[in-house]
């Protein structure tokens, strides 16, 4: 984040008035200091974060702050332990992979709310230009405006729509695709938006295919080849997949059927299961290799891949042959080749299994190696659950030590153990330093 | 800015004495070396916005003798109350049941009108109650048959529409939810084994565990459930049956002692490390799967239905608990936001100041320490309207300045000051103290931005009377009560020989003078605002109009650029720097209270300094 040309005054301001309206219309606490618990995006840089700490240590009196970080709270907000979390801002999309509660790695791209809101005064400037008379000044629609469109009535394409028929399908995924590309609804549906800012009032009429497409060209820009995009504005599906492409494979077999998609524009209707299928089409497409032109080699690469391809529709079409053949006991089974055979039955893995299962966790837990969605209530309903739990954070701060030394009182330490260690009851345990106190306060993720 | 011209705007300081705190980080991007007194208050800068309030919105602590402003103070819940209907909640509902009235007040959900409850009663076959009831809006009409909710009483709503979700379906209680889930989670769990076991036959019960129905609540209190279920289990500090349920929050000196006395078993159990928590394994446990569906129906419903069934981001806004309504059949009626009254306390000292009486319906305060009682009222008015006023009722007439430019008969047109004219203004002190004071003014001698207006008090030291009795003047006969216009010198004594004439302009002579008032001549000069790149400030004197005239024609580009920032630059508001010194009794406390005259104490001398901005108005555009 660019700090250079914003005057941090001013935005310890803004936030001093909005906190003080939060606390006063909405929070109506009683007089006592509460401590508090802020979700925070782990890039967040050190002079915002010390003016927001400044002003809640100093006007609102808090005895301590926590942070947490964002990505692990949507996590905890959805029931799980790892997922890649795709939080689609206003400025920019950042694709966290949370594992085990930890964030693993960060991608981002500028393609979220900002760049959506954009593309849809455009389309609504365009299609107010069309409308009017020749001659007319040129249409200009407020912010407000645009934004209002998209969360009443923007939506998104579900199913990408463009030409896969290049691509290599499996068999069985092939003709939803087709069937849906081929139904164009006649005639057009058609949408009437009113315009209350225009004098008099404009009522515009807008195809309804017409309002998907700012998702479209913000989001995924399907018509621009990967070659041109730059580093900082890669479509969203592209940035998930070299996010999942980028991880250790254990990671990436949790990450990828976990996947939450949270921010103030994923509800857009359409938007979470658009990104999902297109995933779904990239990881048919390519696999998870992380060269993407073999060059010369490419026609060998490509015979690879089909041949495992092939291998697993056999396999596929085994197992269905298998179950209309033992109806029929007359004709015996050819036999397989070795590698296709299923392996002999262990009585004792077996009893493994079933022990994990009757003792473990169930098996839903265990999901991986699928692209699945999984909704998340938000990282501030995540920061309520864990706090409702009193699960201490790494990141405590003091209001005490915040006041005397800032942010460079934080010991360089990342990790600290939040776990109670063993004390002895003796007479020394009342002289020392109580469990919750701790010598130090680090800054963990945000260091 | 909302006040209509001409206003005063004071400004608190607190922001600059906010900066002395440690900020490692700040100090570095401050510019070195500005000199906290040196530097002139500029009211266009972007901050100045925040620090601005208009007098009566100020506060004022005896202690550190310092404004405070609602931000510079802390303030204190004293009671919760129902705006709708006066009725005081206790601080115990309020953890409880959150910051919505839980009685009969609720709003519409279109048009945030308050709601009333009618009858919906047959005619033709009375019932007992008079029911069914249901809610509605007298504004726009909305009532809650639209998402098809009929009440039976007319009382006890909020219990009522706790019960019955949209379309009049019934909706168990919060408890009843909770049981429910532990029966089915020990449902689920059992048909597990039962699978494991091989043996089919547990009783297939129809559970119909819909993800997409699940409401934001419902999968909140599933995943907390969920968690606290799982640190039971895995917390150490219980090393018993996890199956058991006994808080885990016990305390660990306890567990131990039980660990110590209890047999080898349940010891190797804590020996063990404790099994990492699982995550949650389906909609019981809170574990949503996202599903195309109820995408492609949300789709298909705005295809259909289009702009008009959809929500307002201010109506989607204003639903409680449900971010994710989009269509106006899932609307709720909105509970009445609660308010409070509060106590205010300075930030440094902590002493109270201001306290409103605890009973709701009651507006007095116990104690209200305002800054208008302590700090000299700062007005401006132009001199073309006023002095038919001011002479006809002396005394407190230029507390309302916006008052008597109406009844003027040629009233003053601060929306359309002339660029290049001088204007001049009178400002005009009142003081509330009572002791007479010693004020000095001071002000930059353009404004800043890039309109430049020059300006110029003409006598920027005065005296301003004492706010005696009105009646003590009456009596003593003293000459500080009449009237003088273009009175004393500057430095002079207040009762000093009326010099001048009434409209003489001249400098160092204050305009006029009452009992503990005065006025003096501001001479403003409003800057062009198509300004002039090549001559910094345009309308620097009437000299500069020459020049003005051909430099026009060479920025007519940048004319459009600067359109927009016209409007903002074409406000005159002049900062002005006011130190006023006066002597009072050595007891602070009931300065107030006392007449001064009646305790010969001993004498202090108080000096207080703050900026005001003055709002002149908006320069005419030619």
């Amino acid at each position: 984040m660019d700090l250079s040309q914003v005057d941090l005054g001013l935005v310890e301001d803004k936030f001093e008035r909005t906190m003080r309206e939060a606390y006063n219309k909405h929070f109506l606490l009683d007089p006592k200091p509460r401590r508090i618990l802020l979700a925070l995006s782990p890039r967040m840089p050190h002079p915002l974060m010390s003016t927001v700490l400044q002003v809640l240590f100093s006007s609102f009196q808090a005895p301590s702050i926590t942070l947490m970080s964002s990505p692990v709270l949507s996590t905890v907000a959805a029931g799980l332990r790892s997922a890649l979390v795709v939080d689609i801002g206003w400025a920019e999309t950042i694709v966290t992979s949370v594992c085990e509660y930890r964030e693993i790695q960060e991608k981002r791209t500028v393609r979220a709310g900002k760049l959506l809101s954009r593309e849809m005064a455009k389309l609504l400037n365009a299609e107010l230009d069309d409308e009017a008379e020749p001659g007319t000044s040129k249409a200009d629609v407020s912010f407000e405006e645009a934004e209002e469109v998209l969360m009443r009535v923007g939506w998104c394409k579900s199913k990408p729509k463009s030409n896969r028929r290049t691509l290599y399908f499996p068999a069985r995924t092939s003709p939803v695709l087709e069937e849906f590309e081929d139904a164009v609804e006649l005639p057009e549906p058609t949408l009437k938006i009113p315009l209350p800012k225009n004098d008099p009032l404009i009522e515009l009429t807008i195809p309804f295919a017409a309002l998907a497409k700012p998702a479209e060209q913000a989001l995924f820009a399907p018509d621009t080849p990967l070659s041109d995009f730059d580093d900082h504005e890669l479509p969203l599906h592209h940035l998930i997949y070299r996010a999942l492409v980028s991880l250790p494979i254990d990671i990436r077999r949790l990450c990828m059927s976990r996947i939450i998609i949270t921010g103030g524009v994923s509800n857009l209707p359409g938007l979470k299961s658009r990104i999902l299928a297109e995933l779904e089409a990239l990881v048919q497409q390519r696999g998870w290799d992380p060269v993407r032109s073999y060059g010369s080699a490419s026609a060998r690469h490509e015979q690879i891949l089909r041949q495992q391809k092939d291998n697993i529709e056999l396999r596929h079409s085994e197992a269905d042959d298998k179950v209309t053949e033992s109806l029929d006991a007359d004709n015996p089974p050819p036999p397989l080749s070795a590698g296709l055979q299923d392996p002999e039955h262990d009585a004792i893995d077996a009893k493994l299994a079933h022990l994990a299962l009757r003792n473990g966790p169930p098996p839903e837990c265990a999901v991986g190696g699928t692209v699945r969605g999984v909704q998340s209530l938000g990282a501030w309903a995540g920061a309520s659950l864990v706090s409702q739990l009193r699960i201490k954070g790494i990141v405590e701060i003091e209001r005490e030590r915040f006041l005397k030394d800032g942010l460079f009182g934080a010991s360089r330490e990342k990790e600290v153990s939040v776990v109670p260690q063993r004390q002895s009851l003796g007479p020394g345990a009342l002289g020392g330093r109580g469990a919750g106190e701790r010598a130090s306060w680090t800054l963990g993720v945000w260091a | 800015m909302a006040q209509p011209f001409p206003y005063t705007y004071y400004s608190c300081d607190c922001c600059d004495s906010d900066a002395t705190a440690p900020r490692a980080e700040r100090t570095s991007q401050l510019p070195p070396a500005d000199d906290e007194d040196a530097r002139t208050f500029d009211p266009r800068s972007p901050r100045a916005n925040y620090s601005l309030y208009p007098l009566e919105h100020l506060l004022y602590c005896e202690d550190c003798q310092q404004i405070r402003c609602p931000r510079c103070v802390i303030e204190e819940t004293l009671n919760w109350y129902c705006p709708s209907c006066l009725f005081e909640v206790p601080s115990s509902v309020i953890k409880t049941d959150g910051n919505r009235c839980t009685r009969n007040c609720y709003n519409c959900p279109v048009c945030t009108s308050p709601m009333t409850v009618n009858s919906l009663e047959d005619p033709a076959k009375p019932s007992p109650s008079g029911g069914p009831f249901i809610l509605s809006c007298p504004y726009c009409h909305w009532s809650t048959v639209e998402i098809g909710i009929t009440l039976e009483k007319h009382t006890g709503i909020t219990s009522q529409l706790a019960r019955t979700a949209n379309g009049g379906k019934y909706i168990p209680s919060q408890k009843e939810r909770d049981k429910e889930r532990e029966r089915r989670l020990q449902l689920s769990h059992r048909k597990s084994r039962d699978v494991l076991s091989g043996s089919d036959d547990s009783p297939t019960v129809d559970i119909d565990t819909d993800p997409s129905s699940m409401s934001h609540e419902d999968i909140f209190s599933n995943l907390s459930a969920f968690y606290k279920s799982q640190i039971a289990a895995q917390t150490p500090s219980y090393p018993f049956s996890p199956g058991h349920d006994i808080n885990f929050s016990s305390p660990v000196a306890y567990s131990r002692l039980m660990t110590i006395y209890s047999p080898t078993t349940s010891k190797k159990r804590w020996q063990e490390k404790p099994a990492v928590m699982r995550e949650s394994s389906g909609p019981l446990e809170g574990l949503i799967e996202h599903d195309s569906a109820a995408d492609n129906l949300a789709i298909e419903r705005l295809k259909k239905e289009g702009w008009a069934s959809t929500l307002t981001p201010s109506q989607k806004l204003a639903q409680v608990s449900k971010p994710d309504t989009r269509f106006d059949d899932s609307l709720r009626p909105i509970p009445a936001l609660l308010c409070t009254k509060r106590g205010k306390r300075c930030r440094d000292c902590r002493h109270i100041l201001s306290k409103p009486e605890s009973k709701i319906t009651s507006t007095r305060y116990k104690i209200k320490l305002v800054a208008f009682n302590h700090i000299p009222r700062l007005s401006i008015r132009a001199l073309a309207s006023s002095p038919s006023s001011t002479s006809t009722t002396p005394a407190p007439t230029p507390t309302t300045p916006s008052t008597s430019t109406s009844t003027s008969t040629q009233a003053f047109n601060y929306n359309a000051l002339k660029p290049g004219i001088p204007i001049p203004f009178l400002l005009h002190l009142l003081n509330p103290l009572f002791d007479p004071i010693r004020v000095t003014l001071a002000t930059p001698k353009f404004t800043s931005g890039r309109v430049q207006s020059q300006v110029t008090i003409l006598c920027p030291q005065f005296e301003v009377g004492a706010n005696t009795d009105v009646w003590d003047d009456a009596l003593t006969g003293s000459a500080l009560g009449s009237v003088k216009k273009g009175g004393g010198p500057s430095g002079g004594a207040g009762g000093g020989g009326g010099s001048g004439g009434g409209g003489e302009l001249e400098a160092g002579k204050i305009w006029e003078k009452g009992r503990n008032w005065t006025t003096v001549v501001v001479e403003v000069v409003p800057g062009f605002l198509r300004g002039i790149p090549g001559f910094g400030g345009s309308g620097r004197s009437p000299a500069a109009t020459t020049s003005h005239g051909h430099g026009t024609g060479n920025d007519d580009d940048a004319e459009e650029l600067e359109d927009a920032e016209d409007e903002h630059d074409a406000v005159l508001e002049i900062p002005v720097f006011v130190r006023i010194e006066y002597e009072t009794d050595a007891q602070a406390e009931d300065r107030s209270l006392v007449d001064p005259r009646g305790g010969k104490g001993e004498k202090v001398k108080r000096e207080e300094a703050f900026w005001t901005v003055v709002g002149v108005g908006r320069i005419q555009d030619v």
